[in-house]
């Protein structure tokens, strides 16, 4: 067993591809890490697939066409079902993220020495800080301006003021264990189960960790983004009702 | 002690990581919302408005034809109209005529046959002269020579008149 142990100590390592001589000021010398270059490889599929479907785009559309349509229309109209129509505008961003996490969960699949770049826990702590910052975004926008938003940390009541505070980190921190332990988990039983049986146990059992664990955990990032969004959006909406009504 | 650094390894955080990868994010959302929603946005707007376009200019079509189809139908209404009026009117102009033109034949025939008895009556009158006359003489003659005597002539006429004026009288 010792060499397993020493194998996935060695494949969980953050591998630095490139590290620069020189010092940055405060940060250091500059670690370009692994899953970085994964990334920039899947970000490169993602833009020529896209190029390649909204090419010579027409008033008629193709089979082509009507798919990727298709395929906007639906994540806008969940992600309208989920936040309402004040969160429209940040369908384009939400879509992003579930794109993205959808392919780096699946990326160990592929194969090639590839794995997740979301196993990486910069990376999914990086998802997580635009997640609040785009969660308080909302609620800033929500709200109506800097006193609303500060008025929102009081509510329900005041009592709630140190757990409102205290959700500002809970959250983000949240959203990036919460991925990051997953696919480090799926990454990890995966590499036990190929080590222990041949070669179809672990092409049924990846079906779970891999496929169906990593689509959910992408589903519930960007799930519970918009759900966190949509409590600061909805206010809006209440504030208006309650306009309509005087 | 050789796993604890990897556990430690694993969990770091580093600086540059998490801002590659927070740029990697903005470039893909940046692309993503320009080429992919952008344009698929922009085609699904496109369609609708072109949609709505069609709709409202069928709808004005519509109403075009319906207004033409009863400008057409009061014309046609105005057209019959018309036609009934003209026929009328002819029709009243032929009796007019017709009648004038019977009340004309008839007072003409009246004035020819008016005309007609008033020569046939002088006519007669002009042979009855005529007959008088002969008869007169006729008379005389047969008068002259049965008497066979010398009588004046004016004496004799004056007399054969005075007679046959009362034979004449008993005549109608």
């Amino acid at each position: 067993m010792g060499d397993i142990g020493a194998e996935l100590q060695e494949q969980l390592r953050n591998k630095d591809v490139w590290v620069s001589s020189f010092d940055v000021p405060l940060v250091g010398k500059i670690h370009l890490h692994e899953s970085i270059v994964i990334m920039w490889g899947i970000m490169a599929v993602i833009m020529v697939a896209v190029l390649l479907l909204t090419r010579k785009m027409t008033l008629i559309p193709g089979k082509r066409q009507a798919l990727v349509e298709f395929a906007v229309t639906w994540v806008t109209d969940f992600f309208e079902d989920n936040m309402g129509k004040g969160g429209r505008r940040y369908v384009p961003y939400l879509s992003t993220v579930f794109l993205f996490l959808a392919i780096a969960n699946l990326a160990g699949m592929f194969g090639f020495g590839i794995q997740p770049p979301t196993k990486d826990i910069n990376v999914t702590a990086a998802l997580a800080l635009m997640s609040i910052f785009m969660i308080e975004k909302a609620a800033f926008q929500g709200q109506g301006g800097i006193k609303g938003f500060f008025k929102s940390f009081l509510k329900p009541m005041p009592v709630m003021l140190p757990i409102n505070i205290m959700e500002l980190v809970i959250r983000p921190l949240s959203l990036c264990m919460r991925l990051f332990g997953n696919v480090l988990g799926a990454f990890v039983v995966m590499k036990l189960i190929e080590h222990v049986c041949g070669l179809i146990a672990p092409m049924v059992l990846s079906m779970y960790f891999d496929v169906f664990d990593g689509l959910i955990q992408a589903y519930v990032f960007v799930f519970l983004t918009s759900l966190f969004m949509s409590e600061g959006l909805e206010s809006e909406e209440e504030h208006i009702v309650k306009a309509n009504q005087v | 002690m050789a796993q604890a650094a990897v556990a430690m390894d694993m969990l770091e955080f580093d600086f540059w990581t998490v801002l590659f990868s927070v740029i990697n994010i903005l470039v893909l959302f940046f692309f993503l919302k320009k080429f992919l929603f952008g344009r698929v946005n922009a085609m699904l707007e496109q369609r609708a408005r072109m949609v709505q376009e069609q709709m409202d200019h069928a709808e004005q079509s519509a109403i075009e034809a319906d207004q033409l189809k009863e400008k057409r139908e009061a014309q046609l209404q105005n057209a019959r109209q018309e036609a009934r009026q003209i026929i009328q009117t002819a029709q009243q102009n032929a009796q007019v005529q017709g009648d004038k033109m019977i009340a004309q034949s008839q007072s003409q025939a009246d004035d020819i046959i008016a005309e007609a008895q008033k020569e046939i009556e002088a006519e007669r009158l002009r042979m009855m002269d005529g007959v008088q006359v002969e008869i007169a003489d006729l008379a005389l003659t047969a008068a002259s020579r049965l008497m066979r005597q010398q009588m004046n002539d004016e004496i004799n006429r004056s007399l054969v008149d005075a007679f046959l004026s009362e034979e004449g009288a008993g005549e109608p």
